[in-house]
């Protein structure tokens, strides 16, 4: 069993034990799913948040988005509403490399996909990081706040992600991660993980 | 891949050639909509070269429905379907493709721009007639009807129209497209089509040609009854002198689900000429659907007294339970001095009856030593038997099914009394087993019974306790109105941190983490029912701060406690469902003329109301947003 259906197997037997009133056996949290992927294009770290969510949250949603509450949805609702969300999550991404400690930036439109997904791109410069093998460190918060199954993986998630070219410039790899799905637990609001950024210096590219 | 697993070492996935790139080139960025168009291009490509190569298509159907509607649009312009090869896969493809049918407009508008073209725009009218073609083929594949209700509502409802009108032309494809659309209504899938629908249904069993056919007449009546209203009330009452049986119970059922004044004079007419028993007992079941109506009552007293057969009874007794007809006590009176153990479930399932009691003893004697029966258990317990209470402690002294104890303890709880209340506490001191622990802890605070103080303060400090009792005894702390229950809560707020540390043995377990998540939760709960003003401030930061997992026990533990706390107004701002739904319960029961504008303004939204119809939640969305 998955351990989002577990937490919430959990969730429902305390709840319906404590309020016996309360219709409490079913899950408290709406979100199916969580998927991190993390690359380096040379220049940029990048970072690809996909979260998946069940029809009834996006209906919510669309409440919410609806700022005119004339029943559909405009353009600059929509923008306004998810660009606002975004920037809300990059507040959770920190990313240090070395001695340095760097904040992503939402990158791109947040693309909605028909399985309820959300897909937002963040990105922070790396040029400035010295040649050679540096450690990165992702941290990412408040993970009670977006609760549900997280998964994170290396790469775009896209067909050209392909092998490892054999004069890469720039890579990727993951060192040391902690558990990366979590618990409900506000002890345990980040995640950390950690990876070997190998960058080669700017004359050897050119 | 599963990023929990520590010290993997991943290769490493994306290496890119060069450091030009800049931020503003969204090269890497998220692959948009065209690209979904291309694959699905693509499968359709190979699916029409299997196809004429006489190849096996339904896989390659199935795996290109799952890229949608996009799937379909492309099928229309690359399949020919005018060659018998490409008309199957075409149909299996529309049929799954085009299940996206059921969702919001507006939510397929944004997440599935194909599938909102298809069933919304003039465009979309063009690839529903294409698909639509396959009502006129001679010999369709067999999926020809779910393909049409789901990919071409349009199509599908123009041909029942005209079926509808006169003699039906095609009387078999008629009842296959009414079954597939009224699976889809049944399901909860339709949510375009219902008025039009509902126009429908009401035509076709006003058609005469339709009422005289016994081979359609059942198939329309199946489709029309969770769509009929006021106008197909008369068509379905005439059907009272149809002489075959399973018509009249459909015609029944249906006139119980319109449900208004007309239906019911329609029934209340019915059972008087209604001979047949098992008529009789639907009748009895869709009288049951105005309990308020004494009217209603009196007709299941009469149709009780000159029934010829249990089921028919049982059934009256069943629509009497939780009604407030009049009539209602006398009927479970009279079932259960009939001795017959057919009635005894359907009349100890009622609410509590007067003067019951005697009666319910002599059933409990019956049982003679033994553990009575689960419905004669929570019949004792409704009507509040207290002499019943001894036989049912010695139930629980040698009873060991864990479901038989929890009942005999809820019955307890509910017929209180010192005896009660006595043996509930001894099983808490005594019981071994974590789940009846936590009932009990749960029922000895609602019952408020101080004398557990000492042990629920022993539970909730033990750390070996397992912390689903510990959380448990922190709520039941809280119920308590003494002073001695205060200061074990403020004894434990103080030591929190040490009581409740959380290791990392606690991290990998996740039951132990969840219950540790909402332990303090539980702890500013019980003290802000104590009267502590910094509780209340904790909890409006906690709920601010917090996930909807910890914002829905607030919530929940304030409606338990039907308090007007300003998390309320925040839950009713909410996008989490859970969350929204406790926060309007809350307001519903703390102050509901407050809150009466925020909740009718959410009953408005489109949005809202389209949220409380998607199936498969308890809380009854569209109950919370009536008018309080």
């Amino acid at each position: 069993m998955k351990r989002e259906s577990r937490t919430v197997l959990l969730s429902c037997l305390v709840m319906a034990m404590v309020f016996s009133a309360a219709q409490a056996h079913e899950s408290p949290v709406e979100r199916v799913g969580r998927m991190l992927r993390i690359w380096t294009d040379g220049s940029r770290l990048w970072l690809r948040y996909e979260a998946e969510y069940s029809e009834r949250s996006v209906l919510l949603e669309l409440h919410a988005m609806d700022a005119n509450g004339d029943g559909a949805i405009q353009n600059e609702e929509q923008t306004a509403f998810l660009t606002t969300k975004a920037n809300a999550l990059a507040e959770h991404f920190r990313v240090r490399i070395g001695d340095a400690s760097l904040t992503p930036t939402h990158a791109g439109p947040v693309v909605l996909k028909r399985d309820w997904r959300q897909i937002c791109d963040f990105s922070v410069p790396i040029t400035d990081v010295p040649a050679g093998t540096n450690d990165l460190r992702l941290t990412i918060q408040g993970m009670h706040v977006q609760p549900g199954e997280f998964q994170w993986t290396i790469g775009r998630g896209e067909k050209e992600d392909g092998p490892i070219p054999s004069e890469g410039k720039a890579s990727l790899s993951a060192r040391k991660a902690q558990p990366a799905a979590h618990s409900a637990n506000r002890k345990q609001d980040c995640i950390e993980l950690d990876f070997t950024l190998i960058t080669a210096p700017i004359a050897s590219i050119r | 891949m599963k990023g929990r697993c520590a010290g993997l070492v991943f290769v490493v996935g994306a290496v890119l050639t060069g450091v030009a790139a800049s931020a503003a080139d969204h090269g890497h960025s998220v692959a948009h909509a065209d690209g979904d168009q291309q694959e699905a291009n693509r499968r359709i490509r190979d699916l029409v070269h299997a196809a004429n190569a006489g190849q096996p298509t339904a896989i390659l159907a199935f795996n290109a429905a799952g890229l949608g509607m996009a799937a379909l649009w492309s099928a229309a312009d690359l399949m020919d379907l005018d060659r018998e090869e490409h008309r199957a896969p075409f149909l299996l493809l529309a049929e799954h493709a085009a299940v996206s049918r059921r969702y919001h407009r507006e939510l397929l508008r944004l997440y599935d721009p194909p599938a909102y073209r298809a069933f919304y725009t003039p465009a979309g009218t063009n690839l529903q007639a294409i698909v639509g073609r396959a009502l006129r083929w001679k010999d369709p594949p067999r999926n020809m009807p779910e393909a049409v209700v789901m990919a071409a509502p349009e199509s599908a409802l123009a041909w029942l129209t005209a079926q509808s009108k006169g003699k039906p032309t095609n009387p078999e494809l008629l009842l296959d497209i009414l079954e597939a659309w009224g699976t889809t209504i049944g399901i909860g899938r339709e949510r375009q089509y219902i008025p039009q629908l509902r126009a429908l249904a009401a035509q076709l069993v006003a058609n005469e040609d339709i009422r005289t056919d016994d081979t359609l007449l059942p198939g329309v009546l199946r489709f029309a009854r969770p769509l009929s209203g006021s106008e197909a009330v008369e068509s379905l009452a005439s059907l009272a002198a149809h002489p075959a049986d399973n018509i009249r119970i459909a015609a029944v059922a249906a006139l119980g689900l319109v449900g208004d004044e007309s239906a019911l004079r329609a029934l209340l007419a019915w059972v008087e000429s209604e001979r047949t028993p098992s008529v009789q007992a639907k009748i009895a079941e869709a009288l049951g659907r105005w309990p308020d109506h004494p009217e209603a009552g009196a007709a299941c007293l009469k149709l009780f007294e000159r029934a010829t057969e249990s089921t028919v009874r049982r059934s009256v007794l069943y629509a009497a339970a939780s009604s407030k007809w009049p009539q209602r006590n006398g009927l479970i009176h009279q079932a259960l001095k009939m001795k017959d153990s057919m009635l005894l479930g359907a009349a100890l399932a009622a609410e509590p009856v007067p003067d019951i009691e005697q009666e319910l003893m002599r059933l409990l004697g019956t049982w003679d030593g033994k553990t009575p029966e689960p419905a004669l258990i929570d019949a004792l317990a409704a009507s509040r038997v207290q002499a019943a209470v001894p036989v049912l402690v010695e139930a629980l002294d040698r009873e060991s099914n864990i479901a038989i104890r929890l009942k005999l303890i809820f019955a307890l709880e509910k017929i209180k009394g010192t005896t009660a209340e006595q043996a509930l506490l001894e099983t808490l001191e005594e019981t071994d087993d974590e789940l009846e622990a936590e009932h009990l802890v749960s029922v000895i605070g609602r019952l408020k019974l101080s004398a557990a103080i000492p042990h629920l303060g022993r539970l909730a400090r033990n750390e070996a306790v397992p912390m689903n009792v510990r959380v448990m005894a922190i709520w039941g702390l809280g119920c308590m109105p003494d002073e001695s229950a205060s200061a074990e809560i403020e004894r434990i707020d103080a030591a929190f941190a040490e009581l409740f540390a959380v290791t990392e043995a606690d991290r990998a377990d996740w039951d132990k983490a969840f219950h540790l998540s909402v332990a303090k939760p539980h702890l500013l709960l019980a003290r802000y029912r104590m009267g502590s003003a910094a509780a209340g401030e904790e909890i409006n930061s906690m709920f601010a701060n917090d996930g909807p997992v910890v914002q829905s026990v607030l919530l929940l533990g304030i409606l338990e406690q039907k308090a007007d706390h300003p998390i309320i107004e925040k839950g009713l701002k909410s996008n989490e469902f859970f969350v929204l739904c406790a926060a309007l319960a809350a307001a519903r029961e703390s102050n509901p003329g407050k809150y009466r504008p925020r909740i009718r303004e959410l009953a408005a939204s489109p949005f809202i109301q389209a949220a409380a119809s998607v199936r498969g939640e308890t809380w009854n969305l569209h109950k919370l947003l009536e008018s309080p």
